[in-house]
């Protein structure tokens, strides 16, 4: 047996499918992978549009879907990696992304092909949280242990912010996904 | 026969020439290299010529081809003989027997090896010898492309297969061995006979050293390092080429005119800035100008060539920095400039490098000047202010110097309280990593650093000028760090030495660099920044969008399952470690590593420390089992 248990990431920390933005002077140049004329309208669109495309593309901002606690993550994330943004800028461009980038706004889409979720308890919550930034192909071709979507529910429910879902919901949805789509660990 | 054998042990005759002969005679050659290899106790040891002059800087040596490798590594200055023994180089370590100005210094691979040497080189600025077998020899290539990338002098030497029997595809025998280490090697060559060794070991270590240096690759056939010869051993000082160049003085003041007349100028720093020991001179040109200074990201770069707390450092450049704007003017000191295509269009461009074949390579240069990083700074200092008065200096430099302090200031501040958010995460977190570290570590402590995710911690600490000093690489083939981080302990015994190196990284050296640690009671603090992953590897490949990003599965990255223990891993080894698995362990921990170290023993931390970015949670990986695979339990 081996635990995973308080290792790797705990619940304010990087949701599972959060765009990295970080290694930013690193990576590969894609600066022109996609125009800044193609963000939408909003305060903060501008500074976006100069401070976040000095190491990466905008391709994978407008793909992601995160809440506001998880765009902040980002940003604070940036700022310590070189981004040249001041307190109050940092601001404005987290809270642009959360309400542009946010739950709700075009989820992600996997391309895997999902079958409807087998009712139980935990269903109607799984639908209305998880749904929100992503389609449910992720969910239901992966199986993982119980401790996985344990950490996997938590912390998407904490990036989305607090009041999103209480305790006892996210147990549930934990406990339905693995329920319906576990495994166990070797 | 009878006659034949005194000659040789006379020394009046080569093993070669007794080979021969002893054919001549009728033996087999089996037999006459089972004889040869019989007579081999009882010849003299290397023997200067007693009609030489023992304080001459040349001296004739008799010896076998190892004793003559020997005195001239002596008349070279070696003091440090990294190797990892192979049987053709037999004779080479049978004339250290009775050497003892020189100490062997053993990892057990390759790789570790070079990046020890590395390590050694960078604290010491001297020029490391390596010898390893040449089976052996691929196993350095990683380590030796970090060597070429940061352009550092080392020459690495393999004992070769016997002329003989050279091209027949035997024992040991690839066909043009040398040439592997083209690409990433100033020069390779194969000595061609025992007479030969000295000369072109003075040579390899020529080029080695001289600037832009860089690392040298030498092969020694085992029947000439066997062979007797005689001959000259020289003083490596009588074929040093100094490279302390001053500018050409029209550029010097091109450059000068430049810088006075722009109004939003940028210097960029690089590694040539603590090769050449012009760090004050930089500090100095920076302050008279009020320049805003910034250097290469990433892990381009293997110093930290400005005091990275003074108030005009920036840290690393972006492709179009929001402050200073509209940068019209940059002036590159020493640097790779790597990436070339950041010098935005219409921003005039200075560089002054020691290797003039980067210089101007990428971007288009207004003027490319060749010269030693502290001269040419020194009369860019002196040029400047004899163009413009103490006044017009000060005019030009309080306004910008103003900006830039309460920028930096800004940042650092924000940064801080950033860190500070973090600093109750478990695992912990890189932030408070660099926090407890800048705390717990002496001021002028060496820091060797190999962890990609890990940089964001170097926010936190203070490096360059007075404070600690940093090394890493830049060509980022892993491994490099935990073995590199002894080469520094062993240049700066008297200095606290703390490697900081991603798990990933970790693995890469391999354990086996602890077994040197333990072997040569090398007191360093080792890091282990545990996060179960590829962090930033991971964190690259989903950055491009394809399908690991859409459906949220890291194919490749996550290191977990099994889940190593490090400390254990170093007990094995004799080091003492301890895990660190809460942020508030970190504190003590580093404590007990002081007084190990203090005592003359390493000791490892195995701080289990956060994942970030995207996926980060995840501890999914594809799952496969070799074991399933089986029709029957064998």
């Amino acid at each position: 047996m081996r635990s995973n248990k308080g290792f790797g990431f705990r619940t304010h920390l990087w949701p599972l499918f959060a765009l990295c933005f970080v290694a930013p002077i690193f990576v590969s140049p894609i600066w022109a992978q996609a125009p800044a004329n193609a963000l939408p309208a909003g305060t903060g669109k501008d500074l976006v549009a100069v401070a976040c495309t000095q190491c990466h593309g905008l391709k994978l901002i407008m793909s992601l879907r995160d809440g506001p606690v998880g765009w902040r993550h980002f940003v604070n994330d940036m700022i310590l990696r070189g981004a040249q943004l001041n307190p109050q800028e940092a601001d404005t461009v987290a809270q642009y992304l959360a309400q542009n980038f946010g739950p709700g706004t075009s989820p992600m889409q996997s391309g895997l092909k999902s079958e409807p979720l087998p009712p139980g308890d935990g269903e109607k919550l799984v639908e209305s949280h998880c749904a929100l930034c992503h389609d449910l192909g992720r969910i239901t071709t992966i199986a993982r242990s119980k401790e996985e979507w344990n950490n996997t529910v938590g912390n998407m429910m904490a990036r989305a912010g607090t009041n999103v879902a209480t305790q006892d919901e996210i147990l549930a949805m934990a406990s339905y996904l693995a329920a319906h789509f576990g495994r166990k660990l070797s | 026969m009878k006659n034949l054998i005194k000659q040789y042990l006379d020394s009046r005759i080569s093993r070669r020439q007794l080979l021969s002969g002893l054919g001549t005679l009728g033996v087999t050659a089996a037999a006459a290299n089972s004889m040869a290899q019989s007579l081999a106790p009882f010849l003299p040891a290397a023997a200067a010529d007693a009609s030489a002059d023992a304080s001459s800087a040349s001296r004739s040596i008799k010896g076998t081809g190892g004793a003559l490798l020997v005195a001239q590594l002596k008349a070279s200055g070696i003091e440090h003989i990294f190797f990892n023994p192979s049987s053709g180089a037999a004779p080479f370590f049978d004339a250290l027997v009775d050497e003892s100005g020189m100490h062997l210094i053993k990892a057990l691979q390759e790789g570790a090896l070079v990046a020890m040497a590395d390590g050694y080189a960078k604290a010491s600025g001297k020029t490391p010898f390596v010898i390893c077998a040449r089976p052996g020899f691929p196993n350095s290539m990683t380590q030796l492309y970090n060597v070429w990338k940061d352009e550092i002098p080392m020459v690495v030497a393999v004992d070769y297969v016997n002329r003989a029997t050279l091209g027949e595809d035997g024992f040991e025998d690839a066909d043009h061995l040398e040439s592997i280490a083209h690409p990433i090697t100033k020069w390779n060559w194969v000595a061609q006979s025992a007479e030969k060794i000295p000369e072109v070991t003075r040579r390899a270590f020529k080029f080695a050293s001289t600037m832009p240096s860089g690392p040298v690759f030498l092969a020694y056939p085992e029947d000439i390092l066997d062979d007797e010869a005689q001959a000259a051993v020289i003083d490596q000082a009588k074929f040093a080429v100094s490279m302390k160049v001053r500018p050409d003085p029209d550029l010097v003041e091109k450059a000068a005119r430049m810088l006075l007349e722009a109004q939003s100028p940028l210097l960029y720093v690089g590694d040539e800035v603590a090769r050449c020991g012009a760090q004050k001179d930089v500090v100095e040109l920076a302050e008279l100008l009020g320049v805003p200074v910034t250097r290469d990201g990433g892990t381009i770069g293997w110093s930290k060539s400005f005091p990275t707390q003074h108030p005009l450092y920036l840290g690393a450049a972006l492709r179009e920095m929001r402050y200073p704007a509209h940068v019209d003017v940059t002036l590159n000191l020493g640097s790779r400039l790597s990436y070339g295509e950041r010098i935005q269009p219409g921003i005039k461009l200075i560089q002054v490098r020691m290797d003039p074949t980067n210089l101007a390579r990428t971007a288009p240069t207004d003027v490319a000047i060749f010269g030693d990083l502290k001269f040419t700074t020194a009369d860019l200092v002196a040029a400047l202010r004899s163009m413009a008065t103490a006044d017009r200096l000060r005019q030009i430099s309080q306004d910008r110097t103003a900006k830039t302090h309460e920028y930096t200031a800004t940042m650092r501040k924000f940064r801080e309280s950033l860190g500070r958010e973090t600093w109750n995460h478990s695992p912990v977190s890189f932030e408070r990593l660099g926090m407890e570290l800048e705390s717990a570590l002496d001021k002028d402590a060496c820091v060797i650093a190999e962890s990609d995710s890990g940089r964001k911690m170097e926010d936190f600490m203070s490096f360059g000028g007075s404070d600690k000093q940093y090394f890493t690489t830049t060509g980022a083939a892993l491994g490099w760090g935990l073995p590199a981080a002894f080469g520094v302990k062993l240049a700066h015994p008297d200095l606290q030495v703390v490697s900081v190196v991603g798990d990933g990284a970790f693995l890469f050296a391999g354990p086996q660099p602890l077994w040197s640690y333990a072997r040569y009671k090398a007191p360093v603090t080792l890091i282990v920044c545990n996060n179960r992953s590829y962090n930033n590897e991971r964190n690259r490949i989903w950055n491009v969008g394809g399908r690991q990003f859409q459906t949220g599965r890291d194919m490749t990255c996550y290191l977990g399952d099994p889940d190593i223990d490090y400390a254990k891993l170093a007990s094995g080894f004799g080091v003492e470690g301890e895990i660190v698995a809460e942020p508030a362990q970190l504190k003590p921990a580093l404590e007990r590593a002081k007084r190990a170290t203090a005592d003359g023993r390493p000791y490892l931390l195995d701080v289990h420390i956060e994942r970030n970015g995207i996926g980060a949670a995840s501890t999914w990986h594809p799952p496969y089992s070799v074991a399933d695979l089986r029709t029957r339990k064998v």
